[in-house]
């Protein structure tokens, strides 16, 4: 079962337009080691912006490579090329938080991001745990590191290493990341997530960012490649506008990525947002934002690569009944057109705002939101005709083998948070709201997770690696 | 003269560059004044606009065409105006820019087009500028006030950086600081001894102007 929204003559019209923008328009390319592979595999100089003929995106995109995510406990697995589901995950880089016990916001502390860790490690649904929190009570230099190598620390899942904004923090992110696997090549072999890298909107690559790319793909390591378009400011205000001009912007970074490593896995990621248009604000309060990952994950696929999309998204500054309407909304359409990752876990605000209560709510919401994505079996088996007759001649559904293995294999939804008592019954038991259940719910996660997952001596080379880093920034 | 007035209004008001060009020619050619062009028709269409926007008729866009048509009439008779113009009055000196390391504009293109749109004289050093490159403009163009973005959570500390420059020059006392972006906060703002934050460019103008007793 698979909602696409973008016919096969659509998805080429997308194609084609592409093309001719990067052949016609292309894309501002800084820093003399992008310029220099770009222009000697073919592409042609207009003063900043660099063109890319269609014969070169072409033979860059028929290189197949399948993206293999391992978890820091490398037996968990996520196969994103082969993904017969959508994988879903919290939120990152936030520096403010929504704090349960009073409902007021503050800074982030490094305790805040390893609970957020914890939690996302303990809940079932992520799969994968982004570095969320930017703690303030951090040397700000390294912030950014110490971001992935305590969400390493505390999870056993896939972690993403990062989102690098330049060569020296993509080197440093390695490095972390390679100390948990105890070496580079392991790392390569399993990696545990990808690096992440943002161009900016319209079609730009400043020299940090491609030098970044240089640096990432030279590693091995997968790349999750992240254009952040709003459309009717960095892009067209129609949505089909925006997402044709995220393509470009994703296969021009392709083209450079691929042609420093062929085999550079890549994931094509997309956060393509509306703006307000009276605020010029990004829009979280938008049920384009799971539309259009729809239409990213269809694109994803038609190029052969697994795709990463926002889905729970919501402009409420709480865990309300807004928030929720939105984020269902929002999560349902990518995770229905077969999204390979799907963000936004825990997040308010358009993303600028974490809340613990909401990413423990957000697990029930992917629970129902994942529990028909592969649609129903049709078989004489799940029917059970036999059943019914058996019934009929004077039996009781509740009585029959079939409903009871049929139960067990999940065929009726069962949550974990939230009501469904009548009111009194409800009511006679304190009239707990969900945002209680929530708060309760991460006691006894946080109470039961095992700490720190890594051993003292990785712990300690990550601490040496975060040292040497800070001290080297000084001097960058 | 009136028709022209008009007319040249209803072109800013409707955000038609080509419309506004020709209607200042037209009253260029029946020998209306550059001034009159200015405060009969551009003020008064660009006031409209203003009220427009604030009532909710009006989105952004508007205000980027209709700020653009003016900008167009302004380029036109700027040759034309007299030596002895009227407006003696000094204008507002605004310094805005994005910090180091940070090359977002959009945000902060928006509040310098509202900014120009309420008369204010704007000095534009960019993105990625320098922690020294906002203090050498707020001390050379005497600048009433300096206007800070950052929009990520990486480059915002940039903004201490600047404040803490200012005082250390001893020219905090002489400008007003306003910060802006999306990861920002009241608090932050205070945190590093910022007189403003707004959310966004609405609240960006109302700020400046109470910073300024303008409003």
């Amino acid at each position: 079962m698979r909602f696409e929204p973008l016919s096969g003559k659509e998805l080429q019209l997308i194609h084609d337009v592409t093309l001719k923008i990067l052949q016609q328009t292309g894309a501002v390319v800084e820093g003399s080691e992008a310029r220099e592979i770009l222009l000697s595999a073919g592409c042609l100089e207009d003063g900043r912006r660099l063109l890319f003929p269609p014969r070169l995106v072409e033979d860059c995109l028929n290189h197949q490579v399948a993206v293999t995510l391992y978890g820091v406990d490398e037996s968990i697995v996520l196969p994103l090329t082969e993904a017969t589901r959508s994988y879903t995950h919290n939120f990152g880089s936030v520096s403010v938080l929504l704090d349960p016990c009073d409902n007021k916001i503050r800074e982030a502390l490094l305790q805040d991001l390893i609970d957020f860790v914890r939690i996302s490690d303990s809940l079932p649904h992520p799969d994968m745990v982004v570095p969320s929190l930017r703690p303030t009570d951090l040397p700000e230099e390294i912030a950014s590191l110490a971001m992935t190598a305590y969400t390493l620390q505390n999870t056993v899942k896939p972690v993403d290493i990062g989102t690098a904004s330049d060569r020296w923090e993509i080197s440093y992110l390695i490095r972390i990341a390679a100390a948990v696997r105890g070496g580079l090549q392991n790392l390569v072999e399993k990696p545990m997530g990808t690096l992440s890298i943002s161009p900016l909107s319209p079609l730009n690559f400043p020299a940090d960012i491609t030098e970044a790319v240089i640096e990432s793909a030279r590693s091995g390591l997968p790349i999750t490649m992240l254009p952040c378009p709003t459309r009717g400011l960095t892009a067209p205000v129609t949505l089909v506008g925006g997402l044709v001009q995220q393509n470009a912007e994703q296969l021009a970074f392709l083209v450079l990525a691929r042609l420093v490593n062929s085999k550079t896995p890549l994931v094509y990621t997309c956060r393509l947002a509306g703006a307000n248009m009276r605020t010029g604000c990004v829009s979280g309060r938008d049920p384009d934002i799971g539309f259009s990952g729809a239409c990213v994950a269809q694109l994803a696929r038609y190029y052969g690569l697994p795709s990463g999309v926002y889905g729970l998204d919501t402009g409420s500054a709480q865990p309300d009944l807004q928030s929720g309407f939105e984020r269902a909304i929002n999560g349902l359409y990518p995770v229905l057109a077969g999204a390979t990752l799907v963000s936004g876990m825990g997040a308010l605000n358009a993303g600028l705002l974490a809340s613990a209560e909401q990413l423990v709510i957000d697990d029930e919401i992917y629970a129902m939101i994942r529990h028909r994505q592969k649609g129903i079996t049709v078989n004489e088996e799940a029917i059970g005709a036999e059943v019914v007759s058996a019934v009929m001649r004077g039996g009781h559904f509740l009585a029959q083998e079939h409903t009871r293995s049929f139960m067990r294999k999940g065929e009726i939804y069962t949550g974990t948070l939230g009501n469904e008592a009548p009111y009194e019954e409800w009511r006679v038991n304190g009239s707990v709201a969900i945002r209680e259940q929530a708060q309760e719910k991460i006691r006894t996660l946080l109470a039961n997770h095992s700490g720190v997952v890594l051993d003292q001596s990785v712990c300690s080379e990550i601490e040496q690696i975060l040292e040497e880093a800070r001290i080297d920034k000084k001097g960058w | 003269m009136t028709a022209i007035l008009q007319n040249l209004a209803a072109a800013i008001l409707g955000g038609s560059k080509g419309a506004a060009l020709e209607w200042a020619e037209r009253g260029l050619q029946s020998g209306v004044k550059p001034l009159e062009l200015i405060n009969g028709g551009l003020t008064v269409g660009l006031d409209e606009v203003g009220r427009k926007f604030e009532c909710g008729e009006y989105y952004l866009p508007d205000m980027m065409l209709a700020a653009e048509a003016m900008s167009a009439v302004l380029e036109k008779l700027a040759p034309r105006l007299d030596q002895d113009r009227n407006d003696t009055a000094q204008a507002v000196k605004v310094v805005i820019g994005t910090v180091k390391g940070d090359l977002h504009s959009i945000g902060k293109d928006i509040v310098i087009m509202m900014l120009k749109a309420a008369g204010m004289e704007i000095f534009d050093l960019g993105v990625d500028v320098s922690s020294a490159d906002f203090v050498c403009s707020v001390e050379e163009n005497n600048a009433d006030i300096l206007g800070i973005s950052a929009l990520m959570t990486t480059t915002i500390q940039e903004q201490k950086k600047i404040i803490d420059l200012l005082a250390d020059k001893g020219l905090r006392e002489k400008v007003k600081v306003i910060v802006g972006g999306a990861p920002l906060s009241e608090e932050w703002a205070l945190k590093i001894g910022a007189d403003a934050y707004a959310a966004d460019a609405i609240a960006g103008v109302k700020k400046i102007k109470a910073l300024l007793n303008l409003a």
